[in-house]
C-alpha cells in the first residue's frame, strides 16, 4: 500500500485524483472524531467534508516529511473549533473551569434515536471539552501518544499523563451514573 | 527505571503497545502492588465500556458530496489534458473509489476497444487516419490510467496485472515510470516488486532509469530483490556500478547470497 | 478499518490475560474468533518472526487460532547463552511463585471479517495453527524461521512470504503469490480459473507446481542454475530464445529473453516461477 504521505505529496504536486484514496482511508475515522464530540450525524458529515475541502485547498501547507495522520487531525481540530466559534459555544479548552453543560450535543438528537446511548457515552458527554478530546483521540482513533502529542503540540509524556487523568475522570463520572 | 509511576502506562499496557522492558516491569509490579492492580481493574472497566461504543459509518451522502467537490475542483484546474481526456480522467478518479469488479469489467471493455481499433488500423478502413490517432492516444491514456489505478489495489495479484499492463504502453511515460519505481521501492509484496523491476528492465538502457535502479538497490532489504536488481544492473555493464557494489559489500548485515552475487558481478564488470 | 479493529482486539486481549494466569503449561493457547459476517468471505493476515504458520480451511463459520511455543527449550537456550541477568530478574519475590513464565503476546484483531494475527515472536518461536472458513483470502508472512503450510483454501488470493522456510500450499485456487529465499515452494492447485496472474520466486529452493487436469494456464519459468522439468501435458514453446531489442537514439541493445514459456491446455492467466539455484517442476494431474 502506498503511504498516506506519498499520496498527499502527489495531491500537492497536482495529482488531485489521489484525494479519493485519502478520503477512503480517513473519512470514517474523521467522521467519528466529530460524531463522538457533537453527536449529530449531519453536522459531523458536514465537518468531515470541510476537512477534506481544506486539505484540497491548503494542500501546499502539507510539509514533506510530516505525518499525514497528524496533519489531518490538526485540521479536524481546527474545523471543530471554528464550528464551535460559529455557534458561539466555547469549547472548554478556552474555558477549562466550566463543565460544558450547554453543548450542541444536548440540543440535537444524539447519534441515532434507534441506538441506545451507553452510559459511558453519557459520562463522556459530561467531560470538559479538552479531556473529552483527548479520550476521543486516544480511544476511538487508534492514535499513539506520539501522534496525540504532535496533534496537541505537547510532549509525549504529557499526552500519556493527560490521557490517564482523563480516563480516571471518565471512570469517576461513569461510576456516578451506574 | 527506579521509582517510576506506572499508572499512566497502564493504558498502553492494556493495548499491548509497550516495549518489552516496560511491559515486564509492569507485569512484575502488578504481582506485588495492590494499588496498581486496582487501577488496572478500573481502567479495564472503562475500556470495556468504551469498546462497546460503536464506530459509525457516514451516509453515502458524504461520499457523493466529496466526489462533487472533486469534480468541481478538477474542472477549475488548468488543463493538463484536453477537455475530453480530463473527463475521462474524472471518470477514472471516480473509479478509484469503487470496487475492483467494476475495474475488471472496465479492463475487459478497454481490451475490446483496443482490439477493435487495432483491427481497424490493420484494415485501414472506417476511421480516418487523424481521428484514429487521436483515439489511440486516448486509449493509451486510458491504459496508463488504468495501470496507475490498478496499482493501488489491495490485491497483490491485481497489482502484478497492473505492472503487466505497462508492457502494452508504447511510450515510457514519466508517470508510468514513476509508478513502477514507486512499486519497486514500496510495494509490500516481493513478487509485485520483482514484476515492477522486470518491467523497468526494458528501459534500463536509459541512464536515468539505471540511476533509479541503483538508488533502489540501497532501499531494498530482501535478498531476493537485491539479487535481481544486481543482475539487471550488471547486465548493463555500467562501470560506475563497481563503486556502488563495493559500498554495498561494506554493509554489515548483507545476506551471504547477495555477497556472492556482488562478487560475481564485480568479476563481470572488471 | 484499523481503528475499529483495535477496539475489538482489546476484548480478545483481555481474554488472554485472564487465560495466562491459570496453569503452568500455558505453552498452548487456543482462541475462537467469531466473525462479524459469518459465512461471508474474509481475509486472514498473519505476520510472525520465528515460527511456522499452518492454515487450513474448515466448514465452520469462525476462525480458530492455536498457538504453541516451546517455553522450556527457550529458557534452556537463553541460560546456556549465559544470560544470567535475565535469570535473576525472573526470580520470584519472597513468598511468591511463578504461575506464568512464558507470557507472549498474541494479538488477534477481527473487523469486518478481516482477521489479523500478530505475535511478538522476535525472541521466541511461536507456531501457529489456524483454521479459517474456506472462502478466506490469506496474507501470510514469516520473516525468519519456520515453514508456511496451507490446505484447502478457496479464497480470492493467497500471498505467502518466507525467508528460511518452505511454502507448501495444497488444494488451493489461483491467484497465488509466494516467495521464499531458502525454501521450496510446492503448490497443488485445485482450480486455476481466476484471470489474475500468479507468481512464485525462490533463490535456493525448488518450485514445484501441480495443475488440475482441466486448467488453462500460461507458464513462464526461469532457473539460472537449476533445471526446468515439465510433464508431457505441458506444451513447451521451444522455439529459439527471444532476443529483445531495446533501442534508443539509434543505438540498439540486445538481450536474450531468459524466460521459458509453455502452456497447459489452451493457455490462460500467467503463472511465473523463478528460482536461481533450485529446479522448477510443472506437473499436471493425471
Amino acid at each position: 500500500m502506498i503511504s498516506d504521505e506519498a499520496l498527499m505529496m502527489k495531491v500537492r504536486s497536482g495529482d488531485t485524483g489521489k484525494m479519493s484514496l485519502l478520503f477512503e482511508r480517513f473519512n470514517i475515522p474523521i467522521y467519528n472524531f466529530f460524531l463522538k464530540f457533537i453527536g449529530d450525524k449531519e453536522i459531523s458529515q458536514d465537518l468531515t467534508q470541510n476537512v477534506f475541502y481544506r486539505i484540497l485547498k491548503y494542500n501546499h501547507s502539507f510539509k514533506e516529511g510530516a505525518s499525514f495522520k497528524t496533519w489531518i487531525y490538526q485540521i479536524a481540530r481546527n474545523v471543530r473549533i471554528d464550528h464551535y466559534k460559529k455557534y458561539k459555544i466555547y469549547s472548554s479548552s478556552l474555558n477549562t473551569d466550566n463543565i460544558n453543560e450547554i453543548n450542541l450535543t444536548e440540543n440535537h438528537d444524539p447519534i441515532e434515536k434507534s441506538e441506545e446511548i451507553l452510559l459511558i457515552q453519557k459520562a463522556l458527554r459530561k467531560m470538559p471539552e479538552d479531556k473529552k478530546e483527548i479520550i476521543v483521540l486516544s480511544q476511538f482513533q487508534e492514535l499513539r501518544y506520539k501522534e496525540i502529542a504532535e496533534i496537541l503540540n505537547i510532549t509525549e509524556n504529557t499526552a500519556r499523563v493527560k490521557v490517564h487523568r482523563a480516563i480516571k475522570e471518565l471512570s469517576v463520572l461513569y461510576k456516578m451514573l451506574v | 527505571m527506579e521509582k517510576k509511576d506506572f499508572k499512566p502506562y497502564l493504558i498502553e499496557y492494556l493495548k499491548d503497545e509497550l516495549d518489552e522492558e516496560t511491559k515486564k516491569e509492569i507485569q512484575s509490579k502488578l504481582k506485588v502492588d495492590l494499588e496498581l492492580q486496582e487501577e488496572l481493574n478500573e481502567m479495564q472497566v472503562v475500556f470495556g465500556e468504551l469498546n462497546k461504543v460503536s464506530i459509525q459509518k457516514p451516509d453515502m451522502q458524504l461520499k457523493e458530496n466529496f466526489q462533487k467537490m472533486m469534480e468541481e475542483n478538477t474542472a477549475q484546474a488548468p488543463g493538463l489534458f484536453s477537455s475530453s481526456i480530463s473527463n475521462i480522467q474524472n471518470w477514472i478518479n471516480n473509479f478509484q473509489v469503487t470496487i475492483s469488479f467494476k475495474q475488471m469489467a472496465y479492463a475487459a471493455v478497454l481490451l475490446l476497444v483496443g482490439f477493435f481499433i487495432g483491427y481497424n488500423q490493420n484494415t485501414g478502413t472506417i476511421i480516418s487516419g487523424e481521428k484514429n490517432q487521436e483515439l489511440s492516444m486516448e486509449i493509451e491514456e486510458l491504459r496508463k490510467n488504468m495501470m496507475l489505478t490498478l496499482l493501488e489495489q489491495p490485491s497483490a495479484s491485481e497489482r502484478i496485472k497492473a505492472v503487466n499492463i505497462s508492457y502494452d504502453l508504447e511510450d515510457a511515460d514519466p508517470k508510468v515510470i514513476e509508478a513502477l519505481f514507486f512499486t519497486l521501492n514500496n510495494d509490500k509484496n516481493s513478487n509485485v516488486r520483482l514484476a515492477a523491476l522486470e518491467a523497468l528492465t526494458r528501459y534500463s538502457f536509459n541512464k536515468k532509469i539505471r540511476n533509479g535502479l541503483t538508488e533502489s538497490l540501497r532501499h531494498q532489504n530482501k535478498p531476493l530483490i537485491q539479487i535481481a536488481l544486481i543482475d539487471v544492473l550488471t547486465e548493463m555493464h555500467d562501470k560506475s556500478l563497481k563503486k556502488e557494489f563495493n559500498d554495498l559489500l561494506q554493509q554489515g548485515e548483507l545476506d551471504s547470497d547477495v555477497k556472492e552475487k556482488i562478487n560475481e558481478s564485480l568479476e563481470i564488470l572488471m | 478499518m484499523k481503528y475499529i479493529s483495535k477496539i475489538n482486539s482489546l476484548l480478545v486481549l483481555l481474554m488472554f490475560f485472564s487465560l495466562s494466569g491459570f496453569s503452568q503449561e500455558i505453552s498452548k493457547k487456543s482462541v475462537i474468533v467469531p466473525l462479524s459476517k459469518p459465512g461471508e468471505p474474509g481475509k486472514l493476515y498473519v505476520e510472525i518472526h520465528n515460527g511456522s504458520i499452518k492454515v487450513s480451511g474448515h466448514d465452520g463459520k469462525e476462525v480458530i487460532v492455536v498457538s504453541k511455543t516451546n517455553a522450556l527449550e527457550q529458557q534452556h537456550s537463553s541460560n546456556s547463552e549465559g544470560e544470567e541477568k535475565e535469570k535473576s530478574k525472573d526470580n520470584p519475590p519472597e513468598g511468591m511463585r511463578v504461575v506464568g513464565n512464558n507470557a507472549y503476546a498474541l494479538d488477534i484483531i477481527e473487523s469486518d471479517n478481516k482477521v489479523k494475527v500478530d505475535t511478538d515472536s522476535h525472541y521466541s518461536n511461536i507456531d501457529l495453527e489456524i483454521q479459517v472458513p474456506k472462502n478466506f483470502a490469506l496474507y501470510l508472512e514469516n520473516h525468519r524461521n519456520g515453514n508456511i503450510e496451507v490446505d484447502n483454501i478457496k479464497g480470492v488470493e493467497i500471498n505467502a512470504e518466507s525467508h528460511y522456510g518452505s511454502i507448501t500450499l495444497a488444494n488451493v485456487n489461483s491467484p497465488i503469490l509466494a516467495d521464499t529465499h531458502h525454501g521450496d515452494i510446492i503448490v497443488t492447485f485445485s482450480d486455476v480459473n481466476s484471470e489474475n496472474p500468479s507468481a512464485f520466486s525462490s533463490y535456493n529452493g525448488n518450485i514445484d507446481l501441480t495443475f488440475p487436469k482441466k486448467g488453462n494456464a500460461t507458464i513462464k519459468t526461469k532457473s539460472e542454475r537449476g533445471n526446468i522439468y515439465t510433464d508431457m501435458a505441458v506444451t513447451v514453446n521451444d522455439s529459439d530464445p527471444k532476443v529483445i531489442t531495446k533501442s534508443k537514439n539509434g543505438t540498439n541493445y540486445y538481450s536474450v529473453e531468459k524466460w521459458n514459456y509453455g502452456k497447459i491446455n489452451s493457455g490462460g492467466p500467467e503463472f511465473s516461477a523463478s528460482t536461481s539455484k533450485g529446479n522448477v517442476y510443472i506437473r499436471v494431474q493425471k
